[in-house]
């Protein structure tokens, strides 16, 4: 308990500082990768796409970013191993944090396809395993997140597919395609806010104060999605559509999708935000519960908003000094995507990350949306993607992993040599 | 700091839009063949070879993006036909300035010109193959629409229509085809028997440009109708 008397406070601004880092590097790459599909559809601008992610990432990061903080924080290690030594659990949440910051840094100049939560999750089983005892790593938990892994781009996929489908069944090959997207598209507006909204409600609010019950959830949930249906009914019936052949037809279609790709752009930002946010701030959370308690690590309290807020301003940050950039860059190279096409792809990939979150399971938004466009490529949708990108994918995600463990390993043993035990 | 975002390489460019580009340079080198008839009648020598070294600019230029996409459809590139229908649609349209190209350099090899009085109508059956490579032109325009529509019925129909338009047009060049050799066949007794020949050729060539025509847009409708 030493170490916590006397450093405690320097303990936690180094947590603080790594845990923005972390977050700023999220903003400014990662974000663009979940604002791409948008972008690239044309049915938003840039500067859209950045207030867009400006506003939803750090609403979805402190609505429900939550429950997937937790698991980082206490779900992946066991923390009843570590309650006489609750120095080590600090030092390993600090080495994980600058691992997986640095070899994110090391990742993106070289222009690999890293995921940010499978590099923090490696790097907490790293530490943890190696640095503590391999029992001190809650294993279960772990092969149920690894699992996620496999299962989130497929589930997205799948989804994809079926929305994707049912684009073309109900209103592309219909009579009149551009009246049944008009009374189409508010059905699928009614279905994004839904989802985001039932899962922000069950799963979030708790630590902003709001205890709501599960019945009073659906129904708060029904009554925005009902309203934002009333707002995208709006927007859709002041689209002009005058069509004189098949192809000013499809023009008009999309041109009603776009609308919908608007809110699909939102609910994207905010399911990325309820679950890469945590990657930045459940270390931090870990070690600023330990310190503020003065050594206990098994303790049950919540976790303080300033946390989530601090990772809010992180990605905000990362935005507004590079993301931006990294978000012209993605958006202008995806040129295939329409904005039906994007929107299966996009929305089926936001639902799952944003159940994800509320199952407080840590995934890839990256490799979600992956999967999300290869749906709707096999649903015919695109017109050409690289397969081999899927195994370039997949050997990163092998790679990341024992590549953040090793890191955290070294960082951590580091740490224990300047500070000390005891 | 990044190179290239996992985004960027996921998505490749439509290969669908430099095959219309390469249909594009294709009637274009045949739109050239009126041209080279014109010229030809007048015995304007000069001018039969500038129009000659069109086409060939043409032809290459054709020959180029064929190239391309070829590089651009790797194994491994998920598109929404079948890779193998695609190489062979740009295999198939390449004929069509290959042998615009073909009958210039006839033409201007052999110094050949026509019988008056088949002058007139040998430069409307040129015409009608240039109709006809304009509506496989208007086929793989459709191409583009197709992806976007997911391949929807109506798109797949407006296909179907344009297709049909081409058949059309493929009829009235065999006609005027066969008419044509008759015509010659009555001229054969009169005129130098290898100058009839190199017309029967002629006849052939500009005759296979529609025949070609007709099998890209049927290759077309094969690669999308399921």
């Amino acid at each position: 308990m030493v170490v916590i008397e006397n450093y405690g406070f320097v303990l936690l601004v180094i947590a603080g500082v790594f845990g923005l880092f972390m977050a700023w590097g999220v903003g400014a790459n990662d974000v663009a990768n979940a604002m791409g599909t948008s972008v690239g559809s044309k049915a938003i601008t840039i500067k859209q796409a950045i207030v867009i992610a400006m506003v939803f990432e750090c609403a979805g990061a402190y609505l429900a970013g939550g429950e997937v903080t937790a698991t980082i924080r206490k779900g992946i290690i066991d923390p009843g191993l570590l309650e006489a030594q609750p120095e080590l659990l600090v030092y390993g949440m600090i080495s994980s944090l600058l691992a997986a910051g640095i070899w994110l840094l090391v990742a993106t100049t070289f222009g690999w396809p890293v995921s940010t939560t499978h590099t923090i999750v490696g790097a907490i089983v790293g530490f943890a395993s190696v640095g503590i005892s391999v029992d001190a790593v809650n294993w279960g938990k772990v092969g149920q997140i690894a699992l996620s892994w496999v299962i989130s781009p497929v589930l997205a996929g799948v989804l994809a597919f079926v929305l994707y489908m049912s684009v073309r069944r109900f209103i592309i090959n219909t009579t009149n395609p551009i009246r049944s997207a008009k009374r189409g598209v508010p059905v699928y507006i009614f279905m994004v806010g839904f989802v985001i909204a039932m899962v922000s409600l069950i799963k979030g609010l708790k630590h902003v104060g709001l205890d709501i019950s599960f019945e009073e959830a659906l129904l708060y949930a029904l009554v925005i999605a009902f309203l934002l249906t009333i707002l995208g009914s709006i927007l859709v019936s002041r689209i002009k559509s005058h069509a004189r052949s098949v192809h000013e037809e499809i023009v008009s279609v999309e041109r009603v999708f776009g609308v919908l790709m608007l809110f699909t752009a939102c609910a994207m930002a905010f399911a990325h935000g309820s679950n890469d946010v945590a990657n930045a701030i459940g270390p931090l959370a870990a070690v600023n519960s330990v310190i503020s308690s003065g050594g206990q690590v098994a303790q049950t309290a919540g976790m303080p908003s300033w946390l989530l807020i601090l990772g809010a301003a992180g990605i905000a940050l990362g935005l507004i000094t590079y993301g931006y950039k990294v978000i012209q860059t993605v958006g202008s190279s995806i040129t295939e995507l329409t904005p039906s096409s994007g929107f299966a792809a996009t929305f089926a990939s936001a639902a799952t990350v944003v159940i994800a979150s509320g199952a407080s399971i840590p995934v890839s938004t990256t490799h979600t949306l992956v999967g999300g466009v290869l749906g709707v490529g096999l649903a015919h949708g695109l017109a050409a993607l690289n397969l081999r990108m899927v195994g370039t994918i997949f050997t990163s995600w092998i790679v990341t992993l024992p590549a953040g463990a090793l890191l955290s390993i070294l960082f951590f043993f580091t740490l224990k040599g300047i500070f000390g035990v005891g | 700091m990044p190179k290239q975002p996992i985004f960027s390489k996921l998505f490749r460019e439509s290969p669908f839009v430099a095959v219309q580009q390469h249909m594009e340079f294709a009637s274009e080198a045949v739109g050239q063949l009126s041209n080279l008839f014109q010229a030809s009648h007048a015995a304007d020598w000069a001018r039969v070879e500038e129009v000659y070294n069109t086409i060939s600019e043409i032809e290459s230029q054709a020959d180029e993006i064929k190239r391309e996409v070829r590089i651009s459809l790797p194994r491994g590139l998920f598109l929404p036909v079948y890779r193998a229908d695609l190489l062979e649609l740009v295999q198939l349209q390449d004929q069509i300035p290959n042998k615009a190209k073909d009958t210039a350099g006839l033409i201007l090899g052999r110094k050949i010109v026509f019988p008056e009085v088949l002058q007139e109508q040998i430069v409307e059956f040129v015409q009608v193959s240039q109709e006809g490579v304009l509506s496989v032109l208007k086929v793989t325009s459709q191409l583009d629409d197709l992806i976007r529509s997911g391949f929807s019925n109506r798109e797949v129909h407006v296909v179907e229509d344009l297709v049909n338009e081409v058949g059309v047009i493929e009829h009235r060049a065999d006609e005027k085809q066969i008419l044509l050799r008759s015509q010659v066949h009555v001229l054969e007794p009169s005129n130098n028997p290898l100058d009839m020949m190199f017309c029967y050729k002629i006849i052939e060539l500009i005759a296979s440009i529609t025949d070609v025509s007709q099998q890209v847009s049927h290759r077309v409708l094969c690669m999308v109708a399921r």
